[in-house]
């Protein structure tokens, strides 16, 4: 039977497409390929987050498919007779997970004006340190502006955010727009957020390569800080110490946008508290304020709400999502940014390599993995700051993000928003942000000629 | 029946080789003629072009049933439309096995979440216990055609499923709210004369069009008569590719779709929600269709057609590994065929029971074949991988 045409239209690119992915897994990998060692995988299409790690043995894709589905499950209102996973709330950001880390993704600042927040929160606190050196939450918002409630119950309250263009040159005469964000907030439930507010707006991280962080040993990240830039070479960066509540000590961090998390677990039990509101063993209260007293009549959806042996099969899960190989390596101009990258300085905070030492789960560990993070903290300037301490990390200071992955945003979320908050529009404007112990390298990159600055940008694609 | 399958396979498998049926002359023709990759390449092909034509053919019973339904509906034309939906699902489920190598199916742009994709929320596409208003079928500013539909699909929630056979599914049987029976959605929710019902008539007929759509593209991409298309790629392939792609799908749909995405993990959250087609409790049909896809690619056959299969590769290579996955399959057949019905009450059951422990063997068995085709690739010098999709 004759094909329609706009079957021949959908199939025409794809002619060529299977038959090269068939072959594109068969050349033997070079080595700048494999940014997650032997556990690197050979995805790049939309699902190139999603793919469990390449050397996982067999057995344990059943509780990595079983810590997907948990991660993306959609918590419900408690009591439900159908679902056990219930509990909801009763204040939230998304209801899963995967809500705000789609595809096990990044997330993006809102779409146009007014657009609800879906892949972003923000974090609150009011100046002061409690009695262990952590934050201090408002008193009625707490620590994070839960902007969705269940019915009967106010949301705390919106962020809004606007943008105000800067207009930047690059040395050769040409130039660039930064796009500075601005934070208004709407319909507060209990009354103004106050002029001492402290607030830190964060997009969610891309979800790849968690186990072999948590495989790194402390002392290798500790080598790498330089508090107090005893070598001169104007880096200063430093070791986040916080509340480890399993161990009841203070440990190193490592983990998100601060490094105020020190494993995996907590992170993943601190997010389902403050995001979804959900209870475990670890953070076994509701997440309300004594100001929001509607909220504490509502149902518990058990004691936890998320069992501990649940709780270990969705960490599995987060240790175990695959770094997807880099793209394009033997590309001239992409070894040429690579050089640039160097010379600029980015390697010295954005460490290309680490090794993990032994771990729990074998296939992670001894691994050489090319994270392009030293996981430590450095002050990145005014223009950055949030002006929220977090543990040991001051109001401008921020954990280097891994750049493992920043290429394929555009293919696994459809959107090229950089930087803790998505306030970079593309590579080049993230990099131009760079203040503080790392603006000696943006005035390296600012000096560049057009054609080393596209090459540049064009390593970074590659990772 | 499996003893037939093997009769059957022994006698095609000597045929080629020249020689008497017995299991002893397999090792003294390994050496007498080389087995023809391209030969078993291109019967492969032949056997996915049937397959798609087979699963293309129950879609358009399918989509007459379900025009004859909304065209009149009654209990009697309703019934029918579930029939034809349960008899279109077994031949696709045989196609899965072609999935996990960007062929036509999943490539970039390709129809398997449109078609196939679940769990689904209910309440994205129509009402549920609890909201009566739920879904885009009650939503009256969103238009109901194919493109609106297939745009909205898993777009910001996997879970946000609009089309394809388990929207088909809940539209037909509703939620199944009762360990007792599959749903039983009344068929007067598609009687004519309301604006909402008429809006779920519509969209019933949009995605069983679609349906036949997707399948039809399929069929064409492997047509063999068609010098453009990817049947004509697949062909000029290098074996090894080739071979490494349809191997890839093979472990692939056992140790990670089946084994684990489908069986394990409803296992393990004892909840109907991770069942496939939890709406008609049909899901134990669709494990054994599955089951027999992959055997089907092993040995090369589709009901009564015979070709060459890869077990003849295997078997030139190493005849004691086509030996252990010929009975492994075998194994699969038979645990896959013993499982308690309806699989809802399975996992409804407490931890440790005789239900549970046949699911549970059936998960071994098939991750056991996940490790024998591994191995295949290694006895083969081919890239073999178990993805995770």
């Amino acid at each position: 039977m004759k094909m329609r045409k706009l079957t021949l239209a959908i199939f025409a690119p794809l002619l060529i497409a299977p038959a090269i992915a068939g072959v594109a897994s068969h050349h033997a990998h070079h080595p700048d390929e494999l940014s997650g060692g032997q556990t690197t995988v050979f995805v790049t299409n939309r699902n190139a987050f999603a793919s469990p790690v390449s050397n996982l043995p067999v057995p344990d894709l059943r509780t990595f498919a079983s810590g997907n589905r948990l991660f993306n499950t959609n918590w419900v209102i408690a009591p439900a007779s159908v679902n056990k996973l219930d509990g909801l709330g009763p204040v939230f950001n998304r209801v899963s997970c995967s809500a705000c880390h789609l595809r096990d993704g990044r997330g993006q600042p809102p779409e146009g004006d007014d657009a609800p927040m879906m892949s972003m929160l923000v974090r609150l606190s009011v100046p002061g340190k409690d009695e262990r050196g952590s934050i201090k939450p408002h008193p009625a918002y707490g620590d994070q502006l839960n902007d969705r409630a269940i019915p009967g119950v106010p949301a705390e309250g919106r962020a809004v955010v606007k943008y105000e263009m800067v207009s930047g040159s690059f040395a050769d005469g040409s130039t660039y727009e930064l796009a500075k964000p601005v934070y208004t907030f709407k319909d507060l439930a209990f009354g103004p957020l106050g002029a001492d507010i402290q607030f830190s707006p964060r997009v969610a991280s891309q979800m790849i390569g968690l186990g072999l962080l948590e495989a790194v040993p402390e002392k290798d990240i500790e080598a790498l800080a330089d508090e107090h830039d005893a070598d001169g070479d104007g880096i200063s960066g430093k070791v986040n110490r916080v509340w480890d509540v399993m161990q009841q000590k203070k440990t190193l961090g490592r983990f998100g946008w601060k490094a105020n998390q020190p494993s995996l677990k907590q992170q993943n039990a601190g997010a389902l508290s403050g995001d979804i509101g959900i209870t475990t063993s670890l953070f076994p209260k509701q997440n309300v304020t004594d100001a929001q007293k509607d909220a504490g009549k509502t149902i518990a959806g058990g004691e936890p709400e998320l069992s501990d042996d649940d709780l270990s099969t969705l960490t599995f899960y987060t240790r175990v999502l695959g770094v997807p190989a880099r793209r394009n390596v033997n590309d001239p101009i992409v070894r040429q940014g690579e050089k640039l990258f160097h010379d600029a300085g980015c390697a010295k905070c954005h460490t290309p390599t680490m090794q993990t030492g032994e771990y729990e789960i074998a296939a992670l560990a001894n691994q050489t993995i090319h994270p392009y993070s030293d996981l430590l903290l450095h002050d990145m300037g005014d223009d950055l700051a949030d002006g929220r301490a977090d543990w040991d990390a001051d109001g401008k200071e921020w954990r280097t993000p891994p750049l493992w992955g920043v290429g394929l945003f555009d293919v696994v979320n459809g959107h090229t928003r950089y930087l803790h908050d998505g306030r970079a529009r593309t590579m080049m404007e993230a990099v131009m942000w760079h203040g503080g112990e790392g603006e000696a390298s943006r005035e390296k990159v600012r000096k560049m000629n057009k054609a080393d600055r596209e090459a540049l940008i064009k390593f970074l694609e590659s990772l | 029946m499996y003893t037939n399958l093997l009769c059957y396979m022994l006698i095609s498998s000597s045929i080629l080789l020249g020689c008497q049926t017995s299991a002893q002359s397999h090792k003294a023709t390994a050496t007498t003629k080389p087995v023809d990759r391209a030969a078993v390449i291109a019967d492969h092909a032949k056997l996915v072009h049937q397959s798609y034509a087979d699963a293309y053919e129950a879609a358009l019973k399918l989509q007459k049933a379900v025009d004859g339904f909304l065209a009149e509906p009654s209990a009697k034309s309703h019934q029918v439309a579930k029939s034809a939906w349960l008899t279109a699902r077994d031949p696709y489920s045989l196609t899965e096995a072609f999935r996990y190598y960007e062929g036509p199916i999943d490539a970039e742009g390709g129809p398997e979440g449109q078609l196939n994709a679940w769990p689904l929320n209910e309440a994205y596409i129509d009402y549920v216990q609890g909201n009566d208003k739920a879904g885009i079928i009650s939503d009256r500013n969103i238009t109901l055609d194919a493109a609106t539909l297939a745009g909205k699909n898993a777009k910001d929630d996997e879970a946000d499923v609009t089309t394809g056979y388990h929207a088909i599914e809940f539209l037909l049987w509703g939620q199944d709210l009762s360990l007792d029976s599959a749903g039983n959605r009344p068929a007067s929710d598609f009687d004519k004369g309301d604006p909402i019902r008429d809006r779920r008539r519509a969209y019933l007929k949009i995605v069983t069009d679609l349906v036949v759509t997707d399948l039809k593209t399929l069929v064409d991409a492997w047509a063999p008569s068609n010098k453009d298309n990817y049947a004509a790629a697949f062909a000029k392939l290098d074996s090894k590719v080739a071979l490494s792609n349809v191997f890839t799908g093979l472990a692939s749909l056992c140790g990670f779709e089946l084994a684990s995405e489908r069986i394990a993990v409803s296992l393990d959250s004892g909840s109907q929600e991770n069942e496939q087609s939890c709406f008609s409790d049909n899901t134990h049909r669709d494990l054994i269709a599955n089951c027999q896809g992959i055997a089907n690619v092993y040995l090369g056959q589709l009901g009564t057609w015979r070709g060459k299969g890869l077990n003849l590769l295997v078997d030139a290579a190493d005849p004691a590994l086509n030996k252990k996955i010929e009975s492994q399959l075998q194994t699969t057949q038979t645990l896959v065929n013993a499982l308690d019905i309806p699989i809802d009450r399975v996992l409804a059951s407490p931890k440790g029971s005789d239900s549970r422990k046949k699911m549970e063997a059936l998960v071994k068995s098939l991750q056991i074949q996940a490790e024998l085709f591994k191995q295949v690739g290694e006895k083969l010098g081919l890239e073999v991988a178990v993805k995770a999709e």
